[in-house]
């Protein structure tokens, strides 16, 4: 299976699903008044800000992504069995490229099992492993996040997250 | 709001509609328990109203998502604690010492913020400090529920302290309202969301359909704020708001501005204005600090700015508006060191730690900064010589200088040169030879009053004198360094009564005096001769003739006055008169 949005495109193996997509923005502070609040803080609204640079996100993992789901995975990593995998991409603002924490260039595409940790994780879930990467790609900053559905023997895991990896692509910003 | 009201009444929020409708159809279901839950605890109005599907789909009490620390605060959720459970920052909602902003998220919808995004930023250890904090994966603190993990989750969300580079744990999670990049400019608005942490919380932090105050000291820091401990409950405040006292200041609220904090020394001097019933009215900002002080704006168009040094001023209208489009306090005048007064000619004006602001009705308010300032100052400022001013401060075109221009003329500073006023009609000699790029340079000294009317203006490299009987005279280049030597215009030479003209040999170059001229040639140097040698040498032919060009200065001997030139010697004999 093959998704492309956004200036990104991932082919994914069999028994892989994804999704490559973008929240919905907020909308100055209709919605806020809408349910009576009035102003509050500054143009703040039920989704948040109008001024939140909203990007695309990109989810793949082995299992079926359940739609309410955080952005680094919650939600859908409570799911995995110990053979699955979750892998999210995550773009942030221009202004980001250039910084310290995005420094490093171009796709992780080697997914060194010794990085995985059951610490690297955004909620621990225990028999799980994470690993977080930030780095920038055709100019473009990214969060690459992975999680294994077990902390052990997971050399057959990382093989597939790094075939994934292999054929993921970023271009520039149109 | 009451969920008793037709879920068919337009004048009802869309949320509370949407609950009406999925709380009867929970009843048809059967979940009767809910629903009756739904109708009558007020505690959870505003929760339901603005989390209506969370609520219904998600199991557990509604009491436990209202109150206590919410969902997955126990041990071995995986969830990272609130840093108002941290000890050693209990109470405080604020990164604790040694951790850092690292990222942020929100949940949508949220009661927590009545109805608005709920943020939550992480703190995570700060790399250059790595023992100091270990993981703990049942945080236990006396009277707390927040059993959360602390200093165990190695992630980062990113968008704060970019300059930071790495992946650390995540100590522990700061909540506010109010967007992280208004909260710590560090932070950038690349979004995230996360809605299964909604009911995350701790019991120190604003509960849900807590009070705008409430929210506004949690997202201030609560004791990690300037603000410190609550020193009353909240009460009505004048002009139909409501307020409550702190140790170090107040939190105001009022609808039309929202809620606002207002630290002591501010509030103090506010009060003297009448405080929110006033004409400043309520404020529309917190207090905003900016190195050793503060400033606070109000909704009645003023800003009050305090500091140790200052003490509080008011600052008003046009003159207050200028100052905020400088930056403030943060910009290049600092903070104000005297309420709004008048000045002259209709004018007002407002002093501050580094410059002054003037406005009259037929000028914009301007700025007066730094040693461009001084300057103005000692010339007796909008009552002295120069003027109003009728710019801010200005780039001269180079990388060197600044100006301010005045209705009278303009003050120049370079690093090199300092600061030195040009006044009118000097101004526009100086400007026929380029102005401060053009031949002369910057002024290199304050203009000089002459006793005999005019001024003098010294520049880097020449002399512009004006006096209305002689016009506006330029001396420079070499000629202008002998007569600085010979005393400028209070000197043996006087004025000059020409500019620097050509002696007609394409070989020299000539300014003439009230006294005498100075000659330059390249090969002879620039030197000065006198009347009465002067006249005889222009008798004998001057420096075309057989003598040539000086070659020295007039020397003075007993009794005579000798001028050499390349070819020869006159001596004047000031006894008889005669020449030889």
């Amino acid at each position: 299976m093959e998704l492309a949005a956004h200036g990104i495109r991932a082919v994914l193996p069999d028994r892989w699903e994804g999704v490559i997509g973008r929240r919905p923005e907020a909308v100055a502070d209709a919605l806020a008044l809408a349910v009576g609040q009035g102003p509050g803080v500054s143009g703040v609204g039920a989704l948040g800000s109008p001024d939140e640079d909203v990007r695309p996100t990109v989810h793949l993992a082995t299992i079926a992504l359940p739609a309410d789901r955080g952005d680094f995975g919650s939600g859908a990593v409570d799911a995995l069995g110990p053979d699955d995998v979750f892998v999210a991409l995550l773009e942030y603002g221009p202004e980001c490229v250039g910084t310290e924490l995005f420094a490093a260039q171009g796709i992780p595409r080697r997914a060194a099992r010794a990085r995985f940790n059951r610490r690297g994780l955004q909620n621990a879930i225990d028999g799980q492993a994470g690993w977080q990467s930030f780095f920038t790609a055709a100019g473009r900053a990214f969060c690459l996040y992975v999680v294994l559905g077990r902390d052990h023997d997971i050399a057959p895991l990382v093989a597939e997250v790094e075939r994934v990896l292999a054929a993921l692509t970023i271009e520039p910003s149109s | 709001m009451t969920l008793a009201l037709s879920p068919s009444d337009d004048s009802l929020p869309f949320t509370a509609r949407l609950v009406h409708r999925l709380s009867a159809r929970a009843a048809e279901r059967g979940s009767s328990t809910r629903r009756g839950f739904l109708a009558r605890a007020a505690i959870v109005g505003a929760a339901v109203a603005t989390n209506p599907v969370r609520y219904l789909l998600r199991p557990g009490t509604a009491y436990a998502q209202v109150t206590g620390c919410g969902d997955g605060n126990g041990c071995g959720t995986g969830w990272t604690v609130f840093c108002v459970t941290v000890a050693g920052n209990r109470g405080k909602n604020t990164c604790p010492p040694g951790s850092f902003a690292a990222g942020w998220w929100k949940a949508d919808n949220s009661a927590y913020c009545k109805g608005r995004a709920r943020y939550y930023i992480d703190c995570n250890r700060l790399p250059s400090q790595p023992g100091s904090c270990g993981c703990v994966s049942c945080y236990s603190q006396p009277g707390s529920c927040d059993q959360r993990r602390y200093c165990c989750n190695n992630f980062r969300y990113g968008q704060c302290h970019q300059e930071i580079a790495g992946v650390t744990p995540v100590v522990c999670r700061i909540i506010t309202c109010t967007p992280p990049w208004q909260w710590d400019p560090r932070c950038t608005t690349s979004s995230r969301t996360d809605n299964r942490t909604a009911f995350h919380t701790a019991p120190e932090l604003a509960p849900m359909g807590a009070s705008d105050i409430s929210i506004k000291y949690q997202d201030l820091g609560l004791l990690g704020s300037r603000l410190g401990r609550s020193t009353t409950s909240e009460y009505d405040a004048a002009g139909g708001g409501r307020r409550t006292d702190f140790e170090q200041g107040t939190i105001f609220f009022r609808a039309a501005e929202g809620a606002h904090e207002v630290l002591t020394p501010i509030r103090d001097a506010w009060a003297t204005y009448g405080g929110p019933a006033g004409f400043l009215g309520y404020p529309v900002s917190d207090s905003v600090p900016v190195a050793d002080g503060l400033r606070n704006d109000f909704a009645g168009g003023g800003s009050i700015g305090w500091s140790a040094v200052t003490r509080a001023h008011l600052v008003l209208g046009a003159i207050r508006a200028h100052w905020l489009s400088l930056g403030a306090a943060a910009g290049p005048l600092g903070y104000p060191m005297s309420e709004e007064e008048a000045a002259p000619r209709d004018g007002r004006q407002s002093r501050f730690q580094n410059g002054t602001i003037t406005w009259r009705p037929d000028l914009a308010a301007h700025a007066v900064s730094g040693v461009i300032h001084q300057r103005w100052q000692a010339l007796g400022g909008a009552a002295g010589v120069l003027g109003y001013p009728l710019t801010d401060e200005l780039g001269t075109g180079d990388t060197r200088g600044r100006v301010s221009w005045f209705e009278a003329g303009g003050i120049f500073a370079t690093a090199t040169t300092g600061a030195h006023d040009v006044q009118n009609p000097t101004l526009s000699a100086w400007y026929r030879y380029g102005g401060p790029t053009g031949t002369l340079g910057y002024p290199g000294a304050d203009s000089v009053a002459l006793p005999e009317g005019g001024q003098w203006t010294r520049f880097e490299r020449g002399s512009v004198v004006s006096r209305p009987d002689i016009g506006d005279r330029v001396v420079r280049g070499a000629v202008h360094v002998k007569y600085l030597e010979l005393g400028g215009p209070t000197g043996a030479l006087g004025v000059p009564v020409t500019d620097e003209a050509g002696t007609g040999d394409r070989r020299g170059q000539v300014s003439w005096f009230q006294s005498g001229a100075i000659f330059w040639t390249a090969a002879t140097g620039a030197h000065e001769v006198h009347n009465p040698i002067l006249t005889e040498w222009y008798r004998r032919g001057g420096p075309t003739g057989p003598l040539g060009y000086p070659v020295a200065d007039t020397e003075r001997p007993l009794g005579a006055e000798v001028s050499r030139f390349e070819r020869g010697t006159i001596t004047y004999d000031i006894l008889t008169g005669g020449f030889s």
